[in-house]
């Protein structure tokens, strides 16, 4: 994401571009901090003879590190499964727009006049092809 | 017994919203605000935990109001985000916003203390009837549509609801709305448990919600946010507590709406996938259906409807002050409203259930009383949609509204009123996350952990942080190294379809379709319906038009006349 605009002022110091790397690095460190804690307290709590469980009612939940990998992991399955997703889901715009003309009484699916070239937003699968005017709903209040 | 006992909690807001049209203008809004107040003392004062009115009704034994701690919760926190939605529409100046919302939270609340099946059902149907009005009054096209589609459909649950209550009158000839699922649900339950599922958006019966919301006026989906799904949680801890394959029908719950809140542009539309998500995680609760596990629903819908009426409250200012909320057309928002950015920060990290704050405390018990319950599955299901909430909720939505890319909006912070109401919520997510014996002490069971000595629930071991902590903090740094490496999709404006790409493109197809192979057969008779399409059309497009200008304010008297003649309907038929 560029933040080439961000030059006005009030701009919060974490979103100011020169700050970005600041930001990263920062949460990296949180995130080793935390690592860290999770072994000196897993590994104090069996050394003081604890051996039931200790952050959580299941055995795994006392895996070191398990809850942060899992999170990881989710995210990063969550977001890159969005972009094959798209692949299968995304439609124009307007794609559910009723044509504003006649009733169409005869509507036959194998008709394929006026077909409009503006879908550039997305993979229009073959038989969907619905007036694709650009209809912007929900404008200012 | 006085008279006041003898009117159910939320009449006030029902009635005295029909006054508010009569009010100047400018004094409307803030009127509408004394409702909840004036509710609130008459919930408070004329009735207490274990009250009960009953009359004889035709022969029937009917219960209009049954106060216990179950119904007493849900009452509680209808009537706060009652009063928070209307701080924050206070300066509309469109009365019939005024008079929907306090009806519908008026009905909501009612709806909760209702004790038989038949004032369920007439509350459950003027929370339906009601509330279309907060979509209509956003007086496009689009929201004209949309809201047809959300009255069928929630018309639709009432009608199943009045179906099923009075199949269980003939079985078992009783209307007392109780839980059905001590001995397996027979088909009167089933279908009472379908009217149910409609409201609370179970897969595939979800899609209303998302369509309907984000196309509602900016402080109307704040209103909506708050009660028809959380009255259809609280009939499901009322009726179906401890129905185990509701258990799975929640983790679906949690889980598909991700996915779709992943490519959605419009935030608002994110939250409404968001939402649903959240009430996976209350059908999971009421699945599993322990006193902690229906705790932890009661407590989780509590602060739900806090953070989640936050989030929309920002995503409300964000459509006033900029006329969208498109994520593609946003950002860099922070320099321009920081006090809406921090309350939109506040109730992210609330759903996300960042320690100290609300959603922490609230989540906790449901996943305590799936592990408790040696659910692993569920547990795993629930870890992995936390992260989800963390992606969608947590970050996406404050990121691209109000950091991201600079979209280069000049406009100003959102009113002080809008402001004040978003200052509240998020004071109550903080409250509830630092102190969460006050939430517990609400709930059915009081919060007590019969696996911890019969103490009250603790959120705060320090394993329990410590792992959410992680879980939590790794999402994040996951984005982070995601935007670094340019993987992040891009926000890109669209349509997903959904599963009401059904009924909504299949369906009609499929229809014309067929009605075209016969169409030398019943071109008279579709000549005929054509003309009466027609004329209902333009009879809908003269009083929409007539609407749009006037802002009339009958319309709102016909939602209230259209309850009535349903009760009358209602009478009729039971007679």
């Amino acid at each position: 994401m560029s933040h080439s605009e961000t030059t006005d002022e009030g701009t919060w110091a974490i979103a100011k571009p020169e700050n970005a790397n600041k930001v990263f690095y920062g949460l990296c460190t949180i995130a080793v901090i935390l690592v860290l804690t999770d072994l000196v307290y897993t590994l104090s709590s069996r050394f003081d003879g604890n051996s039931g469980h200790i952050k959580g009612h299941f055995g795994f939940e006392d895996i070191i590190g398990f809850h942060a990998a899992y999170g990881f992991m989710a995210f990063v399955l969550v977001v890159l499964s969005g972009t094959h997703l798209r692949n299968i889901l995304m439609r124009p715009l307007g794609y559910y727009d009723v044509p504003r003309e006649e009733p169409h009484d005869d509507h036959h699916h194998d008709d394929h006049e006026e077909h409009h070239g503006d879908d550039n937003h997305a993979q229009d699968h073959d038989e969907e092809k619905s007036s694709q005017e650009e209809s912007h709903e929900g404008g200012a209040q | 017994m006085s008279l006041w006992q003898h009117l159910p909690p939320g009449t006030i807001m029902m009635l005295g919203a029909l006054l508010i049209p009569l009010l100047p203008k400018k004094t409307q809004g803030w009127s509408a605000i004394l409702l909840p107040v004036l509710s609130m003392i008459h919930l408070l004062t004329a009735f207490s935990d274990g009250f009960l009115l009953n009359f004889s009704f035709m022969g029937n034994e009917l219960t209009p109001i049954r106060v216990d701690r179950l119904s007493l919760i849900f009452g509680y926190i209808f009537h706060i985000a009652a009063f928070m939605s209307a701080l924050y529409a206070a300066k509309v100046e469109d009365p019939i916003q005024h008079l929907s919302g306090q009806v519908y939270a008026g009905a909501a609340i009612a709806a909760a203390f209702s004790g038989d099946l038949i004032s369920l059902f007439v509350f459950w149907e003027l929370t339906a009837i009601s509330s279309v009005f907060l979509i209509w009054a956003s007086r496009t096209e689009d929201s004209l549509r949309c809201g047809v589609r959300y009255l069928v459909i929630q018309v639709a649950s009432g009608v199943i609801l009045l179906a099923g209550a009075l199949m269980l009158f003939h079985d078992k000839g009783t209307l007392a709305f109780e839980n059905f699922a001590h001995d397996g649900l027979d088909t009167a339950e089933t279908v009472i448990l379908w009217a149910f599922a409609i409201k609370a958006a179970f897969p595939f019966l979800h899609n209303w919600l998302q369509d309907a919301y984000p196309k509602a006026t900016f402080s109307g989906t704040v209103f909506l946010s708050a009660f028809t799904t959380k009255l259809a949680i609280y009939a499901l801890a009322r009726g179906f507590a401890g129905t185990s394959f509701l258990i799975p029908i929640g983790c679906v719950m949690t889980i598909f709406p991700i996915f779709f809140a992943v490519i959605e542009n419009d935030l608002r539309k994110v939250l409404a996938y968001s939402l649903n998500n959240q009430l996976g995680f209350m059908v999971v609760g009421i699945g599993i259906g322990t006193p902690l596990a229906l705790d932890g629903a009661c407590a989780h819908a509590f602060a739900h409807i806090i953070y989640k009426g936050l989030l929309f409250m920002s995503m409300g200012a964000v459509f006033l002050r900029v006329g969208t909320t498109e994520a593609s057309e946003l950002g860099g928002l922070h320099k321009k409203m920081p006090y809406t950015t921090i309350f939109c920060i506040i109730g992210a990290a609330s759903i996300s259930a960042f320690p100290l704050l609300s959603g922490f405390a609230a989540k906790s018990l449901i996943a305590s009383a799936a592990a408790y319950s040696g659910l692993t599955a569920v547990t795993f299901v629930l870890l992995f949609a936390s992260a989800g909430v963390m992606e969608h909720s947590g970050i996406k939505i404050p990121y691209f509204a109000f950091f991201a890319h600079d979209a280069g909006h000049d406009v100003e912070e959102a009113p002080w009123n809008m402001l004040l109401a978003m200052g509240i919520a998020a004071a109550l997510c903080i409250a509830i996350g630092v102190y969460p014996s006050a939430l517990y002490s609400l709930l059915p069971n009081m919060g007590i952990d019969s696996h911890h000595g019969g103490e009250v629930y603790n959120a705060y071991t320090f394993g329990h942080v410590l792992t959410q902590f992680e879980l939590l903090v790794f999402a994040a740094l996951a984005f982070a190294l995601l935007i670094r490496m340019k993987v992040y999709p891009p926000e890109i404006r669209a349509i997903n379809l959904d599963f009401d790409w059904v009924y909504r493109r299949v369906l009609p197809r499929f229809v014309t379709g067929t009605l075209s192979l016969f169409k030398d057969m019943v071109s008279p008779a579709g000549r005929v319906l054509q003309e009466r399409t027609v004329v209902i059309r333009e009879a809908t497009s003269e009083w929409f038009n007539e609407m749009k200008t006037q802002k009339s304010v009958e319309s709102g008297y016909a939602a209230v006349w259209a309850a009535l003649l349903l009760a009358c309907f209602m009478i009729l038929y039971m007679s």
